[in-house]
């Protein structure tokens, strides 16, 4: 772990203050000093005990996070053990008070003999002691050794691992990361076996003390990126991460931006595809969402799924993801353009339909438009948060207040509300959620441009989100990548999605080490049971 | 670590560039202007334009290959001296001030005529003048993205456009095709008058700024033909076929011929009304990015004429300077007549002065640094 620089405003005043604090010969001092800082806190623990039935020992830990068999079983009963044991053997040439003057040689008989415990820390500093004691660590401090043990014994509990919810697939493996780091380390590995895989941790927060790890695949990643994000990750100077929301706002590009330029992903095989094409991951321990940098537009359409699927269903696929997203953007706007300012562009017939379902409705159609469209985000908010047997009833209400009611009592025209209806439908079509709020976020200035100035509006309010589409970056990658500056290796996995044989190399833009990543020839075709069925002819 | 490479513009980009940026609104006056003079001639002679324009771009494109790292007013400079370079700079974005609202002024007039009847002229220029500087604060990398994103967008409806009229064709239009008893002298005239649209003289002239930005500059070269041959091309068919549907005398009395051509077209099925709307949107996006590569021109030439890097500090003070030069004309008859006058007389300035720039730098064996 890399040592960062403490900012003294924002971390634990207490630890600041103990961080050159050493522990001491005498037992009595430290335990004293600890429990002074502990005061009263109901999960403190401290444990007396007695080495070879005089030297005494204590134990120190927070009953809420460890393991107290392991303390019971594998800690103390040895401990204990190890005066019955050493006094039968070894009474006669053993003399405790030899013992006590020979420091380094108790250190070891007890390390050796008591503590087979694999994961050890021999620590001097009173901070990191605490700090150990608050991560769930057990310390063992004997009455004349100056150091203390810090044995790992934590046991928090963590949720099983289950499919995330909010990138489900028809196709694939139902694994979600979750909140636990080590689990998600593990699912991970599990994927890719190869020492190549790095987990580089980080701890940013100055009170939460978050563990981050950066993985990346030597060898693919470009070295210069993976430089970029650990000088980012390392000006990060807060008190807290609480989830890895935090750490995307910290390093993104442009924050001021709508749109999303960090993936987030709970799936653990979306990490490692990631992983393989050259760009970076980063855990946060406490949040099943991993980050993955740089991200490009073109990612945010694109699902696991299409991976899995035959190739043409799956171009398919995303033609209809697309058509969804530019929908849910354009529609109202331009439905406004066509109604108020071009009706002449309709086909005749259909445009006395609108007009004559329209003319009842008391305001133009941009407010009608506006109103209904805040309503249904409004609609949506309420939904998401409640739970799920209010949900349902709300929809019905939703239901019937927007679609029937509204339009019955003349208040909304029967189009306007197929129109929004289609809108937000299209917008859930979205697979990435983030991509698809802030798309929706957009529609409300372009649909206010429109209104303003009709289609001409409508034409400029579309260049501008194109232009900013175009000008932002992430992690120096151009956001909309495959487009433009254009890139044909890479147009292969962006509105097409190109049999697997054909997408050979890596993606360009991200300059990985390694380029190529599949040789898989055109398969060579036998018909064996064919072949089977002459075989069998001839033998006739 | 920068990831953003300074040197990053492809020869694709430099198409992109060249084409968007010469194909404008007024290609919807082009095939009047060009047979104002010289009636069924204005084929041949929107080519003998477009012609002398492709050298323009050849000579600047030499001239920045020369020079790799500088842009016009830092190797002008190097040439011919500091005075005299700083004079012809100063006249230089001037010019490119006056066209840019000229230009402004007549996308401004085209919307009013085709979407916004009741809007204020000013508000249509304003409006579109503002998303042009926003856009303009990017860097001259972004700006290659931009234009290159466009390109298809305004080509392939142009074709579109042009595919869905051969029906309405007549060849008979188009003879004598070195028109009714013109002379040579209107021939002259005309040619000018087509190389001196402001259109063309932003594509010419977009190069100087470009190369230093290119991954080599020989491939400017290269990029900058291929831009001009297919801006020229789609240029001539468009002209060549509304000529052909019109007629040279029926041509003479709409503005804009060719927009009464995107209105005559009917799509096979017709999910929409009328299409011309649609091709609306075309205009606006080659007059975006024309005036964008335009007003970039202005304020990037102007950066490094008082001595800065980029063109940020510029992008919003002359926008008020060009808003104001668009509201000068007094009706569009003005406009098309200060446009000419100017456009001819500039043509000294895009294409003489680069032209005499190369001579004198292979004269006095001038050089910038190659890297």
């Amino acid at each position: 772990m890399k040592k960062r620089r403490r900012n003294p405003e924002l971390s634990s005043l207490i630890l600041d203050k103990n961080r050159n604090v050493k522990t001491e010969n005498g037992l009595k001092k430290t335990v004293g000093k600890l429990e002074e800082i502990f005061k009263s806190d109901s999960d403190f623990t401290v444990r007396n005990l007695t080495i070879y039935g005089e030297i005494p020992a204590v134990i120190i830990y927070l009953n809420s996070m460890v393991d107290k068999d392991v303390i019971n079983q594998d800690i103390a009963k040895p401990l204990m053990n190890l005066s019955t044991h050493q006094n039968k053997s070894e009474n006669e040439d053993i003399d405790n008070r030899t013992i006590e003057k020979d420091e380094e040689s108790f250190k070891r008989s007890i390390l050796n003999k008591a503590l087979y415990y694999t994961e050890v820390e021999k620590e001097e500093s009173l901070a990191n002691i605490i700090e150990g004691i608050l991560r769930g660590k057990t310390a063992v401090i004997v009455d004349g050794i100056k150091e203390a043990f810090l044995l790992e014994t934590a046991k928090i509990d963590k949720r099983g691992i289950t499919e995330p919810e909010k990138e489900q697939v028809i196709r694939g493996p139902r694994e979600g990361l979750i909140e636990s780091l080590p689990s998600n380390i593990a699912l991970l590995r599990k994927r890719l076996p190869v020492p190549e895989l790095r987990l580089q941790s980080f701890q940013i927060g100055e009170l939460t003390k978050s563990k981050i790890v950066l993985s990346y695949i030597e060898g693919i990643t470009n070295k210069k990126l993976i430089k970029e994000v650990e000088r980012r990750l390392n000006q990060i100077q807060v008190d807290r991460i609480l989830d890895s929301g935090y750490v995307e706002q910290f390093i993104e590009d442009n924050p001021r931006s709508p749109f999303p330029q960090v993936q987030n992903t709970e799936r653990p095989e979306v990490v490692a595809g990631n992983l393989l094409e050259g760009r970076v991951a980063i855990l946060v321990d406490g949040s099943p969402a991993a980050l993955i940098v740089p991200a490009t537009f073109n990612q945010f359409y694109q699902t696991p799924e299409d991976y899995n699927m035959r190739f043409i269903m799956a171009t398919l696929i995303r033609w209809v993801r697309l058509l969804a997203l530019l929908f849910s953007v354009l529609m109202p706007s331009l439905y406004v353009a066509l109604i108020s300012f071009h009706p002449e562009l309709i086909p005749t017939a259909f445009a006395v339909a609108v007009t004559s379902g329209r003319s009842s409705v008391p305001f133009p159609t941009v407010v009608e438009v506006l109103f209904m469209e805040a309503a249904m985000e409004i609609l949506r908010e309420a939904t998401i948060r409640m739970p799920k047997q209010i949900g349902s009833a709300l929809s019905i209400v939703g239901v019937l207040v927007i679609g029937e009611a509204a339009v019955a009592a003349g208040f909304v025209s029967p189009i306007t509300v197929v129109v929004i209806a289609l809108t937000s439908i299209c917008s859930f079509a979205t697979p990435a959620y983030d991509m698809a709020i802030g798309f929706r976020m957009v529609r409300f200035p372009l649909l206010l441009l429109t209104g303003i100035l009709g289609f001409y509006g409508f034409v400029l309010g579309v260049l501008l989100i194109n232009n900013h589409l175009i000008s932002l970056k992430s992690f120096g990658v151009p956001y909309m990548t495959p487009v433009t500056p254009m890139n044909f290796g890479e147009l292969k996995d962006s509105i097409l999605r190109a049999p697997l044989n054909a997408m050979k190399d890596r993606p360009e833009s991200l300059l990985p080490i390694k380029k190529k990543r599949i040789k898989t020839k055109q398969l060579e075709k036998n018909n064996p049971l064919q072949q089977a069925k002459r075989k069998q002819q001839e033998g006739e | 670590m920068k990831m953003n490479f300074p040197k990053q513009i492809t020869a694709a980009q430099i198409m992109a560039i060249i084409s968007n940026t010469t194909i404008g609104v007024s290609v919807l006056s082009l095939p009047r202007i060009a047979s104002e003079k010289v009636n069924t001639g204005g084929f041949l002679v929107t080519l003998c334009g477009l012609f002398i324009a492709f050298i323009g771009v050849l000579i600047t494109a030499y001239l920045g290959a020369r020079f790799p790292n500088q842009t016009i007013i830092e190797y002008s400079a190097d040439i011919i001296g500091k005075p005299l370079s700083k004079l012809i700079g100063i006249l230089i974005i001037i010019y490119f001030i006056l066209i840019v609202g000229l230009v402004l002024r007549e996308f401004g007039e085209v919307m009013n005529h085709s979407l916004l009847n009741k809007t204020p002229l000013f508000i249509t220029i304003t409006s579109m003048m503002i998303v042009i500087a926003i856009t303009c604060r990017n860097s001259i990398t972004t700006f290659s993205h931009i234009q290159y994103y466009y390109f298809p967008f305004i080509i392939l409806p142009i074709f579109l456009m042009i595919l869905l009229s051969l029906t309405k064709m007549e060849i008979v239009h188009l003879k004598p095709f070195l028109g009714n008893n013109a002379e040579f002298s209107n021939f002259i005239e005309g040619t000018l008058t087509v190389t001196g649209l402001p259109f063309i003289q932003i594509g010419i002239f977009i190069l100087t700024i470009l190369v230093p930005f290119m991954q080599s500059a020989k491939r400017a070269v290269i990029g900058s033909v291929l831009g001009v041959t297919v801006s020229g091309t789609t240029i001539l068919f468009a002209v060549g076929i509304t000529m052909a549907v019109f007629g040279s005398q029926e041509i003479g009395k709409s503005l804009w011929p060719m927009f009464v051509l995107a209105r005559m077209i009917q799509f096979p099925a017709e999910m929409l009304e009328r299409l011309d709307l649609v091709f609306i949107i075309v205009w606006i996006f080659s007059a975006f990015t024309t005036l964008l590569s335009g007003y970039l021109l202005v304020t990037y030439t102007g950066a490094k004429f008082f001595g800065f890097d980029s063109q940020l500090p510029f992008t919003f003070i002359l926008l008020p300077l060009v808003i104001t030069v668009a509201l000068f004309p007094q009706n569009i008859q003005q406009l098309y007549e200060i446009g000419e006058w100017v456009g001819k007389s500039g043509i000294i300035l895009t294409i003489l002065y680069p032209f005499l720039l190369l001579i004198i730098s292979l004269l006095r064996k001038k050089r910038g640094e190659s890297n």
